[in-house]
């Protein structure tokens, strides 16, 4: 199945990742290469099939409502691109 | 413009903070209020490896706020990823529950003025808080603070019955109650633990189908509630009626201005590829669990409320006002079963002066030293003659700040009611020998001069003469 | 004898002994990376100091009498996608250059508290996405049996450095064959265990729940040492299983495969598979025979699948794992512009093409709209391969395939189109989806002299029978012990 440029640049969009002319093509190509492939999955019939989002058959572990100590705020902030004393800095958000 | 031949269709979504110690993936405390990002670890960071483990608390919150509004618990409930980009989402994605929330199929009762009307909860699911953006006023670069990130939430979702802005407040208020009530919400509107959102949408009355909705956020408190929403039902209609079409987005509400603003759209809808989280498994509620968390809720404040106005034969409203507020209903009920007697008098010395003195305390009813016990005793003296209304008042001040029995302060202050009669009369033959004028007005047909004249035999009593057995002294001294 | 020759079980005895210290080899080591490592490059950090300090910790705890275990002092390799605290982390990506966690995975504290002595962060393919390590954004790993073939990937530099005996052990990840793989094609012992089995706590994720840590170790004994001390439950993964953990070193000891029912699945030998790599296989499962074993042939009828299946699930969810590289709190930041601009520019400039290529199909597919059609189906396809091994495993105890359809790659020889390159992962990638066990053992070589490796698959939480069988072989033969010449 041919995917449009669209579609790759709204998957781009989503994922938050620029592209160039190049790109888009390129990712176009393999992206359509590789949804022709995956619709041998539409040839089956799953009908009656549980699908299977985990892993493990478990059910979620708990833990008890305890406080435990965390980093310290100069190890949260000590890979920071930028900081601001104990703040994480980012370009001016526009609500 | 007719207005009446439309309808307002609206849905609200509430957020509430969970009032567990730790947030809900990870060991961090939620206290409010700490240094910024002094709370936060690799899990609530989101720093590459780390992985969320539940909090236990946060399931027994989310079946107890599940069962308070009459929901069906699911056994198996599913947490799934939210993926977009913000600040303050470390991950860049939320963990959420999507297709399989804990909690479903509920509703809420409010009053109307056409009666009671049941809201209908469509589900209730636990998930994440994100942390904090902090904005520059002037314009420079914002910053990032992560502590309330992961800070447990229950997302509330009403079905869209609700009809007007009022209908809208009595919701918010009676499921802030019902929270605040059962202990998982301390339902601080303005602090932002507890968070609503209004999706608005308006019909032609008869239409069956909806129209494009509207959602507003950022209503942090009643007022702010009842006008985003009236203006946009206007703002709605507005529209419709001069042929347009109302766009589906999300619009802040203006505070100042009394408005509902576009927000800096995006250019397509957010797709936020929902789907079941890898890194947990599905919770499994069993039946036991949710047995146990039942019969450990109090009873809720409709109920109450009801009760009170059945039991202690009060009116509608001042049981509502009794309920507001779960230790205020404590405490008057400890008040009424200490005092034995009318309920009504324990109830209007509850709401008059007591609520009078706590008003504006953040502590509530739990400021005041006037203990359940201290009130009855004050009303028995009350009951006995022993004090008139005037001076239990006085006394009941003093015992609210002081913690003292009512009865020492009744002596030490000398406010011990004189109902000896022969004293009486010696003061009621003072003042009327002390003013001939008055009397001869008064047996000259101007009855209204009674008034003053009880006026001076309380002075001359020192405002502690018994008012009836005085009025009695005096009617019997005057028309003799 | 260089101590480098030594395996792990034998230089722990040595310890053990007083024979060596855990510092001369850890020198000795050291050493040999300094030699090879500029043509293997298997490294990106070395911790020298580190590495010296806790051995001489080692030594000393050793002299006092307080000895932790067979681990304790021995030099080992951590993938570069496994947290470590004050240690670089880079997953050999741009985006995380400079990243130095301020925490331990799990595994990696785990190794710590056995006394191991880790010498350094080896290479992979950027987030461990790909299968030949060159899609590392630092380095070219080469295979040492052959410096212009890969090493196979994605835990390429693991298995290098193991097979160069830079180091006596490493540890990997394994999303769709990332162990068993470049083991077979670097002629070392590769296991990934059943999945739950080995915390992620720490392991940057690529696809959650594909994921496992595995060992790689010159012989089946040695990669059960170190996985016996890294397994276990953890009570900071919600998907890490409660089973105790056996004795699997023990299970190493006198193997034996007498009665044993391995099974021989028809789909798995195809047209595609060299000859040789085939008639390696054939040869193994003959000896395999020879030492007791039953075989029978079976059938795995939906693995044609599961290469759609595991693309779909691991893009998936690679894509929301790594969404978190955003610029913000750690690794690489594109300062041009807005907010907008630091997303965009930060992961463009910071993600591969391979990586960029997963991530956008990911995306896609969990797109409204895709997601029925695709994800969803996918996770039944999951199901319907993980009952074609509940129904095999009725029958046999375990079973036996090729890792990959041919020996190593030359390095630069890409397909293409990316479908045939993942044709390559055809036989591993089920093993993941069905969170079996699955290991891979030396069995030959081509006439190239390039290794070849067989994988036993084994039933979940059975990594024992792996082991015995593994150990039974090696017991028999000696491809293992077989040194490559190309970095002595």
């Amino acid at each position: 199945m041919e995917l449009a440029r669209e579609d790759v640049e709204r998957a781009a969009r989503l994922a938050a990742i620029a592209l160039d002319e190049e790109e888009v093509e390129r990712f176009r190509r393999d992206l359509s290469s590789m949804v022709t492939y995956l619709d041998r999955l539409l040839s089956l019939d799953l009908d009656d099939v549980p699908p299977m989002a985990h892993a493990s058959a478990g059910i979620a572990p708990t833990r008890s409502d305890e406080v435990q100590p965390g980093l310290p705020v100069e190890k949260a902030v000590a890979n920071a691109p930028q900081s601001d004393g104990p703040f994480f800095v980012v370009p001016r958000i526009i609500e | 413009m007719a207005r009446s031949d439309w309808e307002a269709v609206i849905g609200l979504e509430v957020h509430a903070q969970l009032l567990t110690d730790s947030k809900i993936f990870c060991g961090c405390s939620t206290a409010f209020g700490a240094p910024p990002n002094s709370q936060t670890c690799p899990v609530c960071l989101g720093l590459p490896g780390s992985l969320p483990v539940l909090n236990e608390r946060v399931v027994e919150f989310g079946v107890r706020l599940g069962l308070a509004l009459n929901c069906t618990i699911r056994e198996h409930s599913v947490f799934a990823r939210k993926n977009y980009f913000y600040p303050d989402l470390p991950k860049g994605y939320q963990i959420s529950q999507h297709e399989l929330p804990l909690c479903e199929n509920g509703h809420l009762v409010i009053d109307t003025p056409e009666g009671e009307k049941k809201v209908g909860i469509i589900r209730a699911h636990l998930e994440e808080d994100a942390g904090k953006n902090l904005h520059d006023p002037e314009g420079g670069p914002s910053r990032v603070d992560l502590n309330r990130a992961g800070v447990p939430l229950m997302e509330i979702v009403s079905a869209p019955d609700i009809r007007s802005s009022d209908e809208a407040v009595e919701y918010l208020k009676n499921l802030r109650s019902i929270l605040v009530y059962i202990g998982v919400n301390d339902g601080n509107l303005e602090e932002g633990s507890l968070r609503c959102d209004a999706n608005v949408s308006v019909r032609k009355r008869g239409e069956t189908g909806f129209r494009t909705r509207v959602e507003i956020k950022n209503l942090n408190s009643f007022r702010f509630l009842k006008q985003a929403i009236d203006f946009e039902i206007e703002r709605q209609i507005r529209v419709w009626e001069e042929g347009g079409q109302v766009v589906q987005e999300t619009r802040l509400f203006d505070a100042q201005a009394g408005v509902t603003r576009s927000m800096r759209s995006k250019e397509e809808a957010q797709d936020y590829r929902y789907f079941p989280e890898p890194d947990l498994p599905p919770l499994r509620v069993d039946e036991a669990l949710v047995a146990r968390v039942r019969e450990s809720l109090p009873e809720l404040p409709r109920e109450k409320q009801a009760r009170f106005v059945r039991e202690y034969q009060l009116s509608a409203y001042d049981a509502s006002v009794l309920v507001a507020d779960k230790a205020v209903a404590d405490y008057y009920e400890q008040a009424v079963a200490a005092y034995g007697k009318n309920p009504k008098t324990v109830a209007n010395w509850v709401i008059n002066e007591v609520l009078r003195l706590i008003k504006e305390n953040p502590e509530g009813i739990r400021a005041t030293r006037a203990e359940p016990e201290r009130l009855a005793a004050l009303l028995r003296l009350l009951d006995e003659g022993r004090i008139n209304a005037g001076s239990a008042k006085a006394i009941l001040e003093e015992v609210h700040r002081t913690g003292e029995e009512p009865e020492a302060v009744m002596r030490a202050r000398g406010l011990e009611q004189v109902s000896d009669v022969g004293v009486i009369e010696e003061a009621v033959a003072r003042v009327i020998a002390a003013n001939p004028a008055e009397l001869e007005k008064y047996r000259a047909g101007k009855k209204a001069v009674f008034g003053f004249f009880m006026g001076q035999v309380m002075r001359e009593l020192k405002g502690q003469g018994d008012p009836k057995l005085v009025s009695e002294a005096l009617r019997r001294a005057l028309d003799s | 004898m260089n101590p480098t020759d030594l395996t792990l079980r034998e230089l722990a005895d040595a310890l053990a002994a007083g024979e060596l210290s855990s510092e001369e080899a850890t020198r000795a080591c050291l050493d040999r990376i300094r030699a090879t490592d500029e043509r293997l490059g298997a490294f990106l950090h070395v911790a020298e100091e580190t590495a010296l300090a806790r051995a001489r910790e080692s030594d000393r705890r050793r002299r006092e009498g307080n000895a932790l275990g067979a681990l304790d002092g021995v030099p080992v390799a951590l993938k570069d996608n496994i947290s470590t605290a004050g240690m670089p982390t880079t997953c050999a990506s741009r985006i995380l250059e400079g990243y130095v966690p301020p925490f331990d995975a799990t595994v990696a504290r785990r190794l710590g508290d056995a006394g191991a002595v880790v010498l350094g962060k080896v290479n992979l393919d950027e987030f461990a996405m790909g299968s030949t390590t060159e899609t590392s954004a630092y380095r070219v790993t080469r295979n040492p049996w052959d410096l212009s073939r890969s090493p196979g990937g994605s835990s390429g530099g693991s298995a290098a450095a193991v097979a160069a005996r830079q180091v006596y052990g490493a540890l990997g990840t394994d999303t769709g064959g990332s162990i068993r793989q470049p083991a077979s094609h670097c002629g070392v012992v590769g296991i990934k265990p059943t999945y739950g089995r080995c915390s992620r706590y720490g392991v940057v994720a690529y696809a959650s729940s594909l994921d496992q840590v595995g060992t790689f170790g010159r012989t089946v004994e040695d990669a059960a040492i170190l996985l016996q001390a890294i397994a276990g439950h953890d009570p900071l993964d919600s998907t890490s299983v409660s089973e105790p953990v056996p004795d699997w070193v023990a299970a190493t000891r006198g193997a034996s495969v007498e009665g044993m029912r391995l099974g021989i699945p028809k789909e798995y030998f195809v047209q595609g598979v060299d000859p040789e790599v085939e008639g390696a296989i054939r040869a193994a499962i003959a000896t395999l025979v020879s030492l007791g074993a039953k075989v029978e042939e079976i059938s795995l009828p939906h693995t044609e699948y599961a290469i759609a299946a595991y693309y779909v699930v691991a893009a998936a969810e690679a894509s929301s794992n790594l969404a978190r590289f955003d610029g913000i709190r750690y690794g690489l930041s594109v300062r041009e512009g807005g907010l907008r601009d630091v997303y965009l520019k930060t992961r463009a400039a910071g993600f591969g093409p391979e990586v960029k290529r997963r991530i956008l199909a990911g995306t896609w597919a969990l797109s409204s709209g895709n997601y029925e059609q695709y994800s969803i189906r996918a996770q039944k396809v999951r199901t319907l391969i993980r009952r074609d091994f509940e129904e095999a495993f009725k029958r046999v105890d375990a079973i036996v395939t090729p890792v990959a359809p041919t020996a190593a790659r030359r390095l630069g020889e890409k397909a293409e189109d990316p479908v045939e390159a993942y044709l390559a992962d055809v036989f591993t990638l089920a093993c993941n989806l069905a969170g079996l066990p699955g290991m891979s053992v030396p069995c030959g070589f081509t006439s190239k002299g390039l290794p070849v490796g067989m994988q036993l698959l084994g039933r979940p939480m059975d990594e024992a029978t792996l082991f015995r069988v593994g150990a039974a072989y090696q017991q028999a033969t000696d491809w293992h012990r077989q040194s490559p010449p190309e970095v002595a």
